[in-house]
């Protein structure tokens, strides 16, 4: 299967079971969507600070394979939304990028941080760099 | 314990702690449960009181250190770290693993299911009062611990995997006592499922406990032996075929209802299974190198599952062509199994709390900060100096 196929993507890569696609922000509920039709089922997200942008990357899996939808956001206003409305088990996953990067996550239930000590009090999140 | 409120029929709806220290088993996580008399009507958990902060430490060190590190996220999958790292690794460098480095690691990976199982079975047998069953299994755990020891130097870390292979070869003398000791495994293996399986008592005590429907499994994104006792026939090692894994035919254990019963069904067939698979890889070990020099780690990014004992376990390692790693984000099967706590705890009653919390096999791992003893010195590190370096 191949999401640059049914969906507006600005870059794709395929390597082996792996397939890495970048798409701008608007168009991440299209992908979602058609990825859900598809059965697929979340497995992870990552949150990365690029220095200058953050990247968050959902990783699905789709039986042997491994889909992964890339969206960049500015380092200033790092805003996604949720996709717990799609994919229910992603609430933990995207705890972490609210904790470990400081990413905002719209319109998800639960937003309290995944892993941090209720005193955690640095201002910057643990995995931004400095 | 405080009330919550009262219930239509006036009886106090109470809050009961449980955790963070040893709820049930020796790891950190709090479940708060809602009580009305002895059943369970809400529940909500907290994890994080062990976070090390790993994934950031990965991108402050040199990547020959990561594979150290990686090994020490979990002291039982002590292997199915650092192997998907090292294969995450290979796949971005296009290094050609020798075949007989696959069928070692696969060995140990397989090794570490057997003795995770049998863990398993053990604190299972515990947390229900069945004590012989938690001393015999664990007992005869030791002899796994044991061929890790003859094979690789050590019982629980093994350093086994390096990038380009694997560093600890396999004498044919070796080969020997191992398929001896796993004939050996392979009877305890009918023992302890005879002795699980063939009891009325864990029967009635385990049937209907903790159950989880196929739907909510996939819902909440349940993975490995707890998916599978809910009936979703997943399995990494059968689906990505990764390490020798491509070369055996293996069909995943499955059962129905996802309840306590289910889970060691799963389990246990699961144990005979990684048994002949250990003794078929030995015998079909084949010949050659163990590991192939590289030169360089160029920029570049992948992601890859491999099935540990509790579940589907996802390394992302992204590389940027420097000595540190840009970026290794780790998703452990523990995360993705937590959500599926909810369904399995409301409606059950207090005194199933202890067994229900074990039977998905849970480990709690991270932390927000590191004590590092050099010179008998102890220094805690905070997260500033983990930002800034200063380590």
């Amino acid at each position: 299967m191949k999401l640059e196929d049914h969906i507006n993507v600005t870059e794709a890569a395929h390597k082996g079971l792996n397939s890495y696609y970048r798409v701008a922000l608007a168009d991440l509920d299209a992908a979602l969507s058609f990825l859900k039709q598809e059965r697929a089922r979340i497995g992870t997200i990552t949150g990365k600070d690029a220095r200058d942008h953050l990247e968050v990357l959902y990783h699905f899996a789709l039986s042997g394979e491994l889909h992964t939808v890339i969206v960049d956001l500015p380092s200033d206003a790092p805003d996604v939304p949720t996709i717990t409305t799609q994919f229910e088990a992603a609430a933990l996953y995207e705890r972490e990028l609210i904790g470990l990067l400081g990413i905002n996550v719209i319109g998800i239930p639960d937003s309290r941080p995944l892993e941090l000590p209720p005193k955690y009090d640095d201002p910057t999140p643990p995995l931004r760099r400095i | 314990m405080t009330v919550a409120g009262v219930n239509e029929r006036g009886f106090a709806k109470l809050k009961v702690p449980i955790g963070p220290s040893h709820p049930a088993l020796e790891e950190p996580a709090r479940f708060l449960f809602e009580v009305e008399g002895e059943k369970v009507v809400d529940v909500d958990y907290e994890i994080g009181f062990n976070h090390r902060s790993i994934e950031r430490l990965c991108q402050e060190r040199p990547f020959s250190k990561i594979v150290y590190l990686v090994e020490r996220i979990c002291g039982i999958c002590s292997h199915a770290h650092p192997l998907n790292h090292v294969e995450r690794v290979e796949d971005i460098a296009d290094i050609k693993v020798p075949e007989r480095a696959k069928y070692i690691r696969t060995i140990y990976a397989e090794l570490e299911r057997i003795h995770s199982h049998m863990l398993w079975a053990g604190i299972a047998g515990e947390e229900i009062g069945y004590h012989t069953l938690f001393m015999y299994t664990w007992r005869e755990r030791e002899k796994v611990l044991d061929l890790f020891e003859m094979l690789s130097g050590n019982r629980v870390m093994h350093g086994c995997n390096t990038i380009g292979g694997v560093k600890w070869n396999i004498s044919e003398e070796q080969a020997r006592s191992a398929q001896s000791a796993l004939s050996y495994l392979d009877t305890t293996a009918d023992k302890i499922a005879k002795a699980v399986l063939k009891d009325g008592s864990i029967a009635e005590r385990g049937k209907g406990i903790g159950g989880l429907s196929k739907e909510d499994a996939i819902r909440l994104g349940a993975v490995g032996p707890n998916a599978r006792a809910s009936g979703v026939p997943e399995d990494t090692r059968v689906m990505c075929k990764y390490a020798a894994y491509g070369d055996f035919d293996l069909e995943p254990q499955i059962a129905n209802d996802g309840d306590v019963v289910a889970q060691a069904l799963v389990r246990l067939a699961e144990l005979k299974q990684s048994i002949h698979l250990t003794k078929d890889l030995f015998a079909a070990l084949p010949e050659g190198p163990i590991k192939v020099e590289y030169d360089e780690i160029p920029p570049g990014r992948s992601v890859g599952r491999v099935e540990a004992p509790r579940g589907e376990l996802i390394h992302y390692v992204e590389t940027n062509g420097s000595r540190f790693f840009e970026r290794i984000k780790i998703r452990a099967p523990t995360l993705a199994n937590i959500p599926s706590y909810v369904p399995k705890f409301l409606g059950c009653q207090v005194a199933d709390i202890p067994i229900i919390a074990a039977s998905i096999d849970p480990c709690f791992s991270c932390t927000d900060r590191v004590t590092i003893i050099k010179g008998g010195k102890r220094t805690v590190v905070s997260g500033r100096d983990l930002k800034t370096g200063r380590i």
